[in-house]
């Protein structure tokens, strides 16, 4: 059979056609993207995603910090001329204070720690801080050390029984999955914060230098950290007087 | 001859269409996404999910206590109760209350076999990120109140390495550290000792880490007063 030209141009229009819709399915089918050159479309609903639920969260903050107002407002009405009452409510108001379980603000620091510029020679694909999340524990420690009142990372409320752990490709902190930057808040005396981390062989030294981590200071006159909004059950632990 | 030409204009037509399809597609609206991007928001997504729950058990309590404020109105005595509970559950969270319950006992030593030659002395002892790590693991474990050397373990408590001792909200401790978790004794000890987790790597390295399991363990409660000097609560309404 003698091929024809025409037949070759057939060839190559059904070539790339081919591609084409092979392409186009490619382009639009699966909801799971994992990097690469995806439309824009679907990495704006990313975003959109997220700016819904961070919306959403911000309305059932603000009722949980009304409803509270409420039952303080109850709590007032009934203690008017009662002195006991009184004393109860500014006893609560402390330990709420002490528990985590109100949103604070103060002076302090604002630590920002990232993970390695990719340009670095070090570079991998797993993530420094995630997977040394031990250097998160020291900071906090040195925090503490250094009078730190309240501390937060990534708007999560340190209070006694915080754990950071790995889980997958996140840190739990209170069990929320979080990822860097990862953003310490504290609040205390910023010079005295700020000076213990920075001393010389100190944990940013450390963090800069041996894991080549990207650490930002910043002092601050007034740092907000939020409540710690989680209702403990306390299964095994019974209050003895 | 005529009927080919045809179907050529026609496929040619076809083709021309899917190209400007395609390239409308490309052209401005691809992007190049890192999958740590991708990630990033996934995280985001996920963990204000989370908190949303959060959020949500949070505002029906709220609401059940309004309730139980609104039935019991005008009884004095009976608000009293619920505040008092609620104050009870305040310092129970923040470690000023004793507790006592099902737990373990936890000792962490340094290590008592012989070094091997030129070997760092270091690696034998107990340092403050061992001690935050153990820590860390139980409170992983779902541990409910933690004592170290008879310190309540609350969110601002320090573990701090000063030379022999070690200072622990404010007061000096030496070797042995005498850890109590009040908690699921057999995920504490799972916690501690399963392969792969710090505490076994600390025994690996010849560290002295024995768990005991309990039925009661009595925790104290912190005894220190507390004084802010910097924080301030955020009343509603303020920014």
């Amino acid at each position: 059979m003698k091929i024809t030209s025409g037949q070759i141009v057939i060839g190559i229009l059904a070539l790339i056609i081919g591609l084409s819709i092979s392409i186009q399915i490619g382009a639009l089918d699966g909801d799971v993207i994992e990097g690469g050159l995806v439309p824009i479309q679907k990495a704006q609903s990313l975003a959109q995603e997220l700016q819904k639920i961070r919306n959403e969260k911000e309305i059932l903050v603000e009722e949980v910090t009304s409803l509270e107002a409420k039952i303080k407002e109850i709590e007032e009405a009934e203690s008017k001329d009662d002195i006991l009452l009184q004393s109860l409510i500014s006893e609560l108001d402390k330990y709420k204070m002490i528990s985590g379980m109100k949103e604070v603000k103060g002076p302090g620091i604002i630590i920002t720690i990232d993970d390695p510029p990719a340009e670095d020679v070090n570079y991998s694909d797993v993530s420094v801080i995630m997977y040394n999340y031990e250097l998160l524990l020291s900071l906090l420690n040195k925090l503490n050390d250094a009078g730190a009142e309240a501390i937060s990372i990534n708007g999560q409320r340190i209070v006694a029984i915080t754990e950071i752990s790995l889980a997958g490709s996140n840190v739990n902190i209170n069990s929320v999955p979080t990822a860097p930057p990862f953003e310490i808040k504290a609040i205390g005396n910023p010079e005295t914060l700020d000076s213990t981390l920075n001393i010389r062989f100190g944990i940013i030294d450390k963090m800069r230098n041996r894991y080549s981590l990207q650490v930002k200071i910043q002092k601050s006159d007034e740092v907000v950290i939020p409540r710690y909004n989680e209702i403990v059950k306390f299964r095994y632990a019974v209050p003895v007087e | 001859m005529k009927f080919r030409s045809i179907l050529f204009f026609l496929f040619c037509v076809i083709v021309g269409l899917l190209i400007s399809i395609q390239s409308r597609i490309i052209t401005g609206t691809f992007l190049y996404v890192s999958p740590k991007v991708i990630q990033d928001y996934d995280a985001s997504i996920k963990s204000e999910k989370t908190e949303i729950e959060k959020l949500k058990t949070l505002i029906s309590e709220k609401e059940e206590k309004i309730k139980e404020y609104e039935a019991i109105s005008g009884k004095g005595d009976d608000i009293v109760a619920s505040m008092q509970q609620e104050l009870d559950r305040l310092k129970l969270m923040s470690g000023y209350k004793d507790v006592q319950g099902e737990g373990a006992l936890i000792i962490l030593d340094d290590g008592t076999r012989e070094l091997y030659e030129y070997e760092d002395p270091n690696d034998i002892i107990v340092h403050d990120i061992d001690l935050l790590m153990i820590l860390n693991d139980l409170k992983i474990a779902g541990v409910e109140a933690i004592s170290i050397n008879g310190q309540r373990v609350i969110n601002n408590t320090e573990v701090n390495c000063s030379g022999h001792s070690v200072r622990i909200n404010n007061q000096f401790f030496a070797q042995p550290f005498i850890i109590k978790a009040v908690g699921d004794p057999v995920i504490i000890e799972s916690a501690l000792s399963a392969p792969g987790t710090y505490g076994e790597l600390l025994r690996e390295y010849g560290l002295i880490l024995d768990i005991y399991k309990s039925i009661n363990i009595r925790i104290p409660k912190y005894s220190e007063a507390v004084d802010y000097k910097f924080l301030k609560t955020i009343e509603e309404g303020e920014v």
